[in-house]
């Protein structure tokens, strides 16, 4: 190896088939290269051509604040070491300085399998821990996999704004519809679980009533959803979950609008709260109480005595009785 | 017309190497080398895809229990039942199979040391001279479709045949029955059939024999003297599910008498957690998929208790009709799901044990 000095306008034309990197340069980084100059020197492999290994980004950095500057690098030529050892030196000269996002670490594996040909086994085992990824075959399977997405959808997945289970799921998709969902949790500022949601109701909807969410999205009552400016991000959520709910189980949401007409009808207190039993499985309804002395005792006591003999109060059990079937249809 | 099921390679490990029953297969699989291996199954066929693992047929030794008690599901009233494991995996593709994501080894497994089987059976008859023993094969396995490879047939029967109170069911989609003529059954071998609508046993249940091709075989078994059951599982709900089970209802008396049936189960369509993830990498066009399936207390997917309910009122309803006082019961469903589906329920395992033993044990 040996340290030699070259100027930043010769240096910047390399190609640098190894570079991993996605997303915005770290904050600082322009300031800290104008403050101190470049601290840990780039290196620079001369094999069949002569290519960047590592520090890409350093003198791009360099370049924009001076590009006549000359530089230090170290050279490595092609008897001291091999091109996969070449490609680890980057590797570890990042991951001792920085953590990988989602789509770094994909790129990472997608070179180790397609420049070094690194068998599965080999990059589960080796690679994997490194990447500080579990040892699963399903999780190397889903990194490489985000390498179909979308420039949109990468830029998510690096942001970690878009999970990698989630993205993985939504290339499933046709492309118009992922690009309304990647828009859908890019505007509604969906968290994981709304993520998950989202995507899972999304899947089975389309398929269910084989139909492209693209389309189901222009209802016009979605559309009153999205549009709805005096709304939060957050309550049109709530308000869109709902719908895709009815349209994934719409008997289950019918059940649970009877449930709710029957509530109405029974004009409980405050301090009577009543549940359905979850999915309406078993008769088992849940009444909750609150009364604070003998006389709102008393009185809850006589209002659950009227309800019994009122008909909303027998509706309940049919809910959960074979002409349940009935009453919704 | 069904293919007949064999295997493209085979592995014997070393301790059943000399069992009759590895020697049996050897000679129906006579265009087989077998590969020996010794040490755990896990260890060796783990990392077969399910698919591979179906043109896989491994004989090793069974170690631990071969008796387990049917677990039922939680706040489900069970029917007593117990498992034998004589082998484990199924060769039929069909899209709902628990099997999918229940089982950890992907290869066919037989056990071939059938004598520390018979040796635990025996042991625990004679220490419970009292409790009647209503045994199936068919449990984590099709209990016929490797009949011709193995003839286990030929050992199960006979045995049962000598038991007092217990019986054993062998459950099938298969029409390999061939082994069970002439044998000295005793009645105490019943032949079972899992069956499902025309229009969905060729949509969901891939490589199995057709519904006529069971049916014809439930013919030949009753005509053998055997006791035949059925079982409905699973009931899958889809717009013409009325008509086309009542086609299956009318086509099970018309062949089967109703005195030689000794029950029929019905159980809606479940599916355990992970399951519908592994059903829908393989089988993306399958019909139930997407259904309305929601979550019970056992966590299992099942559809909704209304529509449950009314399958069961409908179809017992015309069980009833074509096949008189034929029991039946469910599978994997509360005592109120009984009660308002069939009409009745019993108090616990034991007595609904007792009501469906009724007819094997006279």
């Amino acid at each position: 190896m040996n340290i030699i000095e070259k100027p930043i306008s010769e240096l910047i034309q390399l190609s640098s088939p190894f570079d991993f990197s996605y997303g915005p340069l770290p904050k600082g980084m322009k300031n800290s290269i104008g403050k101190m100059g470049v601290i840990n020197m780039p290196q620079i492999y001369e094999g069949e051509e002569t290519i960047l290994i590592t520090g890409k980004r350093r003198l791009k950095m360099v370049y924009e604040l001076n590009p006549h500057q000359r530089l230090h690098i170290k050279i490595f030529k092609k008897n001291e070491l091999s091109e996969e050892k070449a490609f680890q030196i980057h590797l570890f000269d990042n991951l001792s300085t920085r953590s990988l996002n989602p789509m770094e670490k994909s790129n990472v594996l997608k070179i180790l399998k397609s420049h070094f040909n690194l068998n599965p086994e080999t990059l589960q085992k080796e690679y994997l821990p490194y990447l500080e990824l579990p040892l699963k075959e399903e999780i190397l399977a889903d990194y490489l996999k985000l390498q179909n997405l979308s420039s949109k959808a990468k830029e998510g997945v690096a942001a970690q704004i878009l999970q990698v289970d989630t993205a993985v799921k939504i290339l499933k998709f046709p492309s118009k519809d992922q690009e309304i969902l990647l828009t859908l949790i890019e505007t509604l500022h969906l968290g994981i679980h709304p993520q998950k949601n989202l995507i899972t109701y999304a899947w089975e909807i389309s398929q269910k009533k084989k139909l492209f969410i693209s389309e189901w999205i222009k209802r016009e009552v979605i559309q009153d959803i999205l549009k709805k400016e005096e709304w939060s991000s957050a309550q049109k959520w709530a308000k869109l979950e709902s719908e895709l709910r009815r349209e994934r189980y719409p008997l289950l949401k019918s059940l649970e609008s009877h449930f709710a007409e029957i509530k109405k009808d029974l004009h409980l207190p405050p301090a009577l709260t009543l549940q359905h039993p979850p999915y309406f499985e078993t008769n088992d309804y849940l009444l909750q109480w609150r009364f604070k002395n003998e006389a709102q005792y008393r009185s809850g006591l006589q209002l659950l005595n009227k309800i019994e003999s009122t008909k909303s109060f027998h509706g309940l059990f049919e809910l959960t009785e074979e002409n349940g079937q009935t009453i919704l249809s | 017309m069904v293919k007949r099921y064999f295997p493209k390679k085979l592995f014997i490990e070393d301790a059943v190497r000399e069992e009759p029953l590895t020697q049996t297969v050897l000679k129906n699989l006579s265009y087989l080398s077998p590969e020996y291996f010794s040490g755990g199954v896990e260890d060796h066929f783990s990392k077969l895809s399910l698919k591979d693992g179906k043109e896989v047929l491994v004989l090793a030794q069974k170690r631990g229990r071969f008796l387990k008690a049917c677990p039922g599901s939680k706040d489900s009233l069970c029917c007593g039942y117990f498992i034998l494991e004589s082998q484990s995996n199924c060769n039929y593709d069909c899209t709902y199979c628990v099997l999918q994501s229940y089982l950890t080894s992907p290869p066919l497994i037989v056990y071939p040391n059938v004598q520390d089987m018979f040796n635990e059976l025996t042991g625990i008859f004679e220490t419970s001279p009292k409790i009647s023993f209503r045994i199936g094969t068919g449990e984590l396995s099709d209990s016929l479709s490797l009949d011709h490879i193995t003839e286990y047939t030929k050992i199960l029967t006979p045995f049962f045949a000598k038991q007092k109170r217990a019986c054993i069911e062998l459950k099938t989609k298969s029409t390999e029955i061939h082994n069970l003529k002439n044998l000295d059954h005793q009645k105490h071998t019943i032949v079972s059939w899992s069956l499902n609508t025309v229009r969905m046993a060729q949509k969901e249940e891939l490589k199995a024999a057709s519904i006529d091709e069971r049916m014809e075989a439930a013919r030949l078994c009753q005509d053998w003297g055997y006791p035949i059951s059925f079982h409905l599982e699973p009931l899958l709900y889809y717009p013409e599910w009325q008509e086309d089970y009542r086609e299956l209802i009318a086509k099970i008396f018309q062949v089967i008498r109703p005195e030689n049936i000794v029950w029929i189960s019905l159980g809606g369509l479940r599916l355990m957690e992970g399951l519908k993830d592994f059903a829908e990498e393989r089988f993306p066009k399958s019909s139930f998929l997407y259904e309305e399936l929601i979550p019970g207390s056992d966590k299992k997917l099942r559809y909704l208790k209304i529509i449950r309910l009314e399958m069961y009122r409908v179809i017992s309803h015309w069980i009833r009709e074509w096949g008189g006082k034929v029991p039946m019961y469910l599978c994997m469903e509360a005592s109120d799901l009984w009660r308002k589906g069939l009409g009745y329920d019993f108090e616990n395992a034991e007595k609904t044990d007792e009501y469906l033993g009724k007819r094997v044990f006279r």
